[in-house]
């Protein structure tokens, strides 16, 4: 089951927290089109299950080099959709996973979850997917 | 305005086609013709010469292949059965039952490959004749840019960016394929993503640099430089390090990205044409034309336009006891490494002509193609070249090699004087027809180079370019030929607003 349909008891978004950049996403809609740019946020939704099974993945291999990739590549289309609390804890991971600290990265893996599910829902309420 | 650049007359059989194919894609490498067409143009003559042999049982074949304004145009004869390829208007449905009927000649796909088909069966002298038509494709092709880079989010938001840009952009989501097409295909500026799985970018940055052909392409970085992670601004000195043209920051909007590539490509050309201009400067002007204005009876002008790039045109006028000979040419050249073979070439023609060898133009024109073929220094350029003599009474010979079909100008008329003959270096002893010709006192003869009718950059302002100088040949008839070189070159100067895309040689000759 693709990691966007689970229903998730989210322990770590709070109501209040700000996902969605929104003078990002004007940006976006501004300089390609509100079509093309929905085309974008429905690559980022099929792209982000898979790197995050890429994350998991390299946790499970112990291959850091592999993980920082994979938080590396979803910090930079988190950043470009506006999803700022995503892009944030990428780059944590990031450089978590850069220090070899993959134990640490574990235990916030939960985390970076319920983010990317959080902000999954945030872009398709923005675009009506 | 029309050029031969290719002339074949052979037995049909497979072997034949298989070099006449050979020849034919030497030609059309020397033009600025996209690969799509290239292939186009060669499996059509493929396509027919085949049909020939297999179904038509023809002896032999005959094909040309020209410039004509502003198309190109390959004529294919054959003495083989009779066939119309055209004569139906197709049916999809019937397509199958079609070809069936026409013994598989493969005549759907013919219709496909051009713009413009026809046949005629010439019946006293029992040859099929088939010619096609492509219009010429705009002038400039659209930067070509390579995006590499393992996230298939940005190489979709690249594409986007780049769907309504001047830019054609190819993307790969890896270094090593990325190397691989480089091999193939040639990239105006190449950008890289730094952090990637197996190569990286930065050894892809080193890589390309020791590519002869892409050591001088630009080469950007698009990266996601993180000022919470120490381990990038080691990555960045890295990549400064390894003669970049700049990083674009991830993620780029729309303008930083395009603004990136255009300054880049701009900087490059810039560059670029003020080395080979040093160059240039330093040696055409050696080769610019330099004619009399009385040549024994005949009244001569010329005008000149250079782009300060690529090859170059000259003219030049030898005296002996034969008489006059004027000889021009175009030879081309599109990077730093070729426009050392053009003025090698150049300063063979002047070492030539030098001499006291009292050589006929036919003898000249045949010497130039057997160096052409034949020596190493000289067959890495490609020209074209036409030969005149001049006589008394108007008399005037001419043997042509490719180059663009001098005019004959009246006050009724301006015409092309064809001559056949194929660019140098493409056949080996290589007969060269040589024409006879007499003009009359109201009569005037213009040979150019195919910069005055080319320098504008669609289609149609070609064709608009070539109808009004025409026409202001043809108006200035009455005028002296001084006076008449001035008009011509003004009108040329308004409609290309000053700038040349292709140097320009035009010489108006009067008996």
């Amino acid at each position: 089951v693709p990691f966007k349909e689970k229903e998730m008891n989210l322990q770590f978004i709070q109501e209040d927290m700000v996902l969605l950049d929104p003078i990002a996403l004007d940006t976006l809609n501004e300089y390609v089109g509100i079509e093309k740019a929905i085309e974008i946020a429905e690559t980022f939704v099929e792209d982000a299950d898979e790197k995050l099974k890429m994350i998991h993945l390299g946790l499970v291999e112990g291959n850091a080099k592999n993980v920082a990739y994979s938080c590396h590549s979803l910090k930079s289309s988190a950043s470009l959709l506006g999803l700022i609390q995503l892009a944030k804890l990428s780059s944590h991971c990031e450089k978590l996973s850069l220090q070899e600290q993959l134990i640490e990265l574990q235990t916030i893996m939960l985390q970076l979850e319920e983010t990317i599910a959080a902000s999954l829902n945030a872009l398709k309420k923005s675009y009506e997917l | 305005m029309k050029s031969t650049l290719l002339s074949l007359n052979h037995e049909a059989s497979f072997e034949q086609l298989s070099l006449s194919r050979q020849s034919l894609e030497k030609v059309l490498l020397t033009q600025s013709i996209s690969k799509k067409l290239r292939n186009n143009i060669l499996l059509a003559f493929s396509e027919v010469v085949t049909n020939s042999i297999e179904h038509g049982q023809a002896k032999n074949y005959e094909m040309s292949f020209e410039y004509h304004s502003a198309e190109w145009v390959l004529v294919v004869k054959d003495n083989g059965n009779p066939y119309n390829p055209i004569k139906e208007e197709f049916d999809l449905e019937q397509i199958y039952d079609f070809e069936e009927n026409m013994s598989g000649r493969g005549l759907f796909l013919i219709q496909q490959l051009c713009s413009r088909v026809a046949y005629e069966f010439d019946e006293v002298e029992q040859l099929n004749l088939i010619c096609f038509k492509w219009g010429v494709e705009a002038r400039d092709r659209a930067p070509q840019v390579l995006l590499v880079d393992d996230d298939p989010m940005v190489l979709k938001v690249a594409q986007i960016y780049c769907e309504d840009s001047e830019y054609e952009l190819t993307t790969m989501n890896q270094a090593e394929s990325a190397l691989e097409l480089l091999q193939k295909r040639v990239f105006d500026v190449i950008i890289s993503d730094i952090k990637m799985p197996d190569m990286d970018g930065l050894k892809l940055r080193e890589i390309v640099m020791t590519l002869e052909s892409y050591a001088t392409v630009p080469f950007l970085f698009l990266s996601g430089v993180d000022d919470n992670i120490s381990g990038d601004q080691v990555l960045i000195e890295r990549a400064i390090h390894l003669n970049i043209d700049g990083i674009i920051k991830k993620p780029a909007t729309k303008p930083d990205f395009l603004n990136n590539i255009s300054r880049t490509l701009s900087r490059a050309k810039f560059l670029k044409s003020a080395h080979t201009n040093y160059l240039d400067q330093a040696i055409t002007q050696t080769f610019l034309p330099n004619l009399p204005s009385r040549i024994n009876d005949w009244q001569i002008s010329f005008a000149t336009r250079s782009t300060g790039q690529g090859g170059g045109d000259v003219a030049l006028l030898k005296q002996s006891k034969q008489g006059a000979s004027l000889y021009l040419a175009d030879l081309m050249g599109h990077n730093q490494q070729s426009k050392f073979f053009v003025f090698a070439m150049m300063g063979y023609l002047e070492g030539l002509l030098g001499t006291d060898a009292d050589r006929s133009i036919c003898e000249v024109v045949s010497l130039i193609n057997q160096c052409a073929y034949s020596q190493a220094l000289l067959n890495k350029t490609t020209l074209t070249f036409l030969g005149l003599s001049l006589h008394e009474n108007g008399q005037l010979r001419m043997v042509n090699a490719g180059h663009p079909e001098p005019l004959l100008i009246s006050e009724k008329s301006v015409e092309g004087v064809y001559v056949n003959g194929i660019l140098p270096g493409l056949v080996e002893d290589y007969e060269f027809e040589m024409k006879e010709i007499s003009l009359r006192k109201n009569q005037r003869l213009a040979v150019f180079t195919d910069g005055l009718f080319e320098s504008a950059r669609t289609k149609e302002s070609r064709q608009l370019l070539e109808m009004k100088l025409i026409q202001k040949l043809q108006d200035t008839i009455g005028l002296p030929v001084e006076d008449a070189l001035r008009i011509v070159m003004t009108e040329f100067d308004l409609i290309t607003h000053y700038k040349a895309l292709d140097d320009v040689l035009l010489i108006l000759i009067d008996p």
